[in-house]
């Protein structure tokens, strides 16, 4: 099992767009995938049609009176389920806290489905907080949507700095340009070298695009409703380089 | 999607036709049923073609299980059918039946076989073809909370006829409530039927299933024994055509299980057949099954393989991939010996006067109208009786310090007693025998691994020195296979440390009192 946990300390960059249609293009080529829907706002719940609500709530999970089994649900595609939002998750670092391994809470609870899925997403809230240490213990690969501009890019090196200073195994870190707008020389400028002198950073890049907004009106992945888009071909040139990449740094 | 596609409610007091009936009259029937909670989107209709799948032996039929491999569109499904019409699907590569358990995709459904098909192929037993409407049930927020198949009637190849409309329900993870909401309205709407199951009634008969004598306390014994052994040697010959081909090694396995039961037979109550009969038989079954015995020993050590690479402490799996390989090429060489065994004219001679000696026997016990003086039930007794002391005399006598030997005789006649207590086994009161057996089999349990582990590491020895001598293997791989040796090893000395209390479990009053009321319904 593979897991991949869509991350950035920042909000609104594409996190929940990329979560959406890279698990869906992993399930589209066999993989049989869970996406878990970490953030509270309950986006990627949402756009799967399904109630944003876990009985017993975050506290429940991390202290193990019941199983993320019970929990999952299969979403309207083939090979592709989803572990819902709740709205309860808010709290998830106070509850995180209240245990004896705070940091590996995620791990534990993912580990009885090693047999049962061959990918997992996981899509995280943004900040910098218990729950995001549990995602970068947990995960295999960090893919972190970046929007081309100097404070996004301050940003991810903040987060390169604190996956270094992980204590035990790190995350694969593997960036993108995300809400890409190529009429703007900035964001031209920054995909032109960024990638040539950080070897984390993709070359693809998903365009600033309607369709992708659209995805919260079809409530569906853009390779559902726009196959030939743009942005459906970026994330699956971002999904080949994904899972062709190595696990590990 | 496209509200336009939805299946629309039908006017009360008529079913809403679409354009592809029957199936788009099933769907739009469908939707009528369970409109009040759900809407139903339909996918057009599409052409499929299904093979029925199932071992040689029906391991699913008999669970009242149902596999199936339809090909839509470009894809392929396998589907296994519960009881209850529950499905459960995965999809599939493009396959070649038969096929081995190793070549389905990963995931539950072929976790759900494993421990049920174990290392039998699936065989097609049957193929059709049709036409098939899915259809999704959403709920209020338009999310898919059940899969509906409506299938028109499906055409049997090979002239096996026409199978009825059925429509076949999947549930959807997480969404329990719904699927049991849907299921209780289709079912009380009498729609819910098994389009995948249905074909299951018209699989070929499993052949040399039903014995050829009804077995009974007062049948002549003459007459059951030889029976028995008529029916073994159908068991035989049915096994040999799928040994020929390979198919699985299951069907050696009871190639030989049926060659060692006929042995069994012919040693402890052959007495009652013709001496000249009997003589051949025991020299000719001895030849089959000393045949069919290096390449059984070789299928056990490649399956047996997976298991042992797991637990190596120190050698890496790859380390074995040489030895798997020695061992695949000397069963290869091993196979074509057993199939020109199987082929040969000798066999074929044995078949034909065996089969011939034991019919005549039979029915000339049959025709002598009972004044034959020994019975069927009475036999039992006296040689379940005879087994079991004599099992009792060769344990008793065994120590702490008693050579292996002693322990491999004493499983030669737990076999022996086992091998007659199936036999007998209509004959007996099946409670008194189910404990009877158990406790039998926890001690034979304990002996096997004993004998097995003996053995194998014998084996795995001579491996290693032939690898060595033909120049096959490297210091990693025989590193490994000293590890293999160390965990046979290990197996025996707790078989070894166990077999006491296994014992005596065994020899407890209780048991013995057992044995003693067994044959005393068997003399009945």
């Amino acid at each position: 099992m593979k897991v991949y946990a869509t991350y950035n300390i920042k909000g609104g960059v594409g996190k929940t767009s990329a979560a959406v249609n890279l698990a869906y293009l992993a399930a589209q080529g066999g993989a049989r995938t869970l996406l878990w829907d970490l953030d509270p706002q309950g986006a990627a719940t949402y756009l799967f049609r399904v109630r944003a609500r876990v009985k017993g709530g975050g506290r429940a999970l991390v202290r193990g009176s019941r199983g993320i089994d019970g929990a999952i649900k299969g979403t309207d595609f083939d090979g592709l389920d989803l572990m819902p939002a709740d709205f309860t998750y808010r709290n998830l670092d106070l509850d995180l806290d209240a245990t004896n391994r705070p940091t590996r809470q995620l791990d534990r609870l993912l580990a009885p489905l090693a047999d049962e899925y061959d990918v997992v997403f996981l899509d995280c809230p943004p900040s910098v907080s218990l729950v995001s240490e549990n995602v970068l213990h947990a995960a295999d690969v960090v893919v972190v949507p970046l929007i081309p501009a100097t404070l996004s890019v301050r940003t991810f090196d903040q987060l390169i700095e604190f996956v270094a200073g992980l204590p035990g195994r790190r995350p694969r870190v593997f960036a993108f340009w995300s809400m890409v707008d190529r009429r703007k020389r900035g964001h031209r400028e920054l995909l032109d070298r960024l990638p040539r002198e950080r070897a984390e950073v993709s070359e693809v890049s998903v365009p600033a695009l309607a369709v992708v907004e659209q995805m919260a009106n079809h409530r569906a992945p853009v390779a559902v409703y726009a196959p030939r888009s743009p942005a459906a071909q970026a994330y699956q040139r971002l999904w080949a380089e994904l899972a062709s990449g190595p696990d590990r740094p | 999607m496209a509200d336009s596609a939805r299946v629309p409610a039908p006017p009360a007091g008529g079913a809403t036709v679409l354009p592809d009936a029957p199936a788009a009259t099933l769907a739009a029937t469908i939707a009528a049923t369970i409109a009040a909670d759900f809407t139903v989107e339909p996918d057009p209709a599409r052409p499929f073609t299904r093979i029925w799948l199932d071992t040689f032996d029906r391991r699913l039929v008999r669970r009242g299980l149902t596999l199936t491999y339809t090909s839509i569109r470009r894809g392929h499904w396998l589907v296994l059918t519960d009881p209850d019409g529950t499905m459960t699907e995965a999809a599939a590569p493009d396959l070649g039946w038969p096929a081995l358990l190793d070549a389905l995709p990963d995931g539950p459904l072929r976790d759900r076989l494993a421990p049920l098909v174990g290392v039998r192929a699936l065989l097609p037993l049957a193929e059709g073809r049709g036409r098939r409407w899915d259809l999704r049930v959403l709920d209020e927020n338009d999310k898919t909370v059940v899969r509906l198949h409506a299938e028109g009637p499906v055409r049997l190849v090979g002239g096996g006829g026409e199978l009825p409309a059925g429509v076949g329900l999947v549930p959807v993870r997480g969404y329990r409530v719904e699927a049991a909401r849907v299921r209780g309205r289709l079912e009380h709407a009498g729609l819910l039927a098994d389009p995948a199951g249905r074909a299951a009634a018209g699989y070929p008969p499993v052949a040399g299933a039903d014995p050829v004598v009804g077995y009974r306390p007062d049948l002549p014994a003459t007459a059951g024994v030889a029976g028995m052994l008529e029916s073994f040697l159908g068991e035989v010959e049915h096994n040999v055509d799928g040994t020929v081909d390979d198919i699985d090694t299951e069907f050696l396995h009871d190639l030989r299980v049926a060659v060692r039961r006929s042995r069994s037979v012919v040693k402890l109550v052959g007495d009652v057949l013709p001496a000249r009969l009997v003589a051949r038989a025991a020299t000719e079954l001895r030849w089959l099954g000393d045949l069919t015995t290096p390449t059984r020993d070789l299928d056990v050590y490649l399956l047996d393989l997976p298991a042992a690479t797991a637990e190596l402490a120190a050698a890496r799996p790859e380390d074995l991939d040489a030895f798997a390989g020695y061992l695949g090429r000397l069963r290869a060489a091993e196979r074509r010996k057993l199939v020109r065994g199987l082929g040969s004219a000798r066999l074929a001679r044995f078949r034909r006067d065996y089969r011939a000696g034991l019919t005549a026997a039979r029915e000339a016990a049959l025709a002598d109208g009972g004044s034959t003086t020994l019975l069927l039930g009475g036999l039992a007794a006296d040689r379940v009786t005879r087994a079991y002391r004599r099992m009792v005399r060769l344990g008793d006598r065994i120590t702490a310090g008693s050579p292996a030997e002693d322990l491999h005789t004493l499983r030669k006649r737990g076999k022996e007693l086992r091998y007659l207590l199936e036999l007998f086994a209509p004959l007996f009161d099946s409670v008194t025998l189910g404990d009877a057996v158990r406790e039998l089999k926890a001690l034979q349990d304990c002996l096997g691994r004993f004998q097995d582990g003996e053995v194998q590491q014998a084996a795995i020895q001579q491996f290693a020195t032939d690898m060595v001598a033909s120049g096959q293997a490297h210091a990693p791989t025989l590193l490994a296979m000293g590890e293999l040796a160390a965990q046979r090893h290990r197996v025996q000395q707790e078989a070894r440390a166990q077999f006491e209390q296994r014992y005596q479990r065994f020899v407890r009053p209780r048991v013995r009192r057992q044995f003693g009321r067994l044959t005393e319904v068997g003399a009945g």
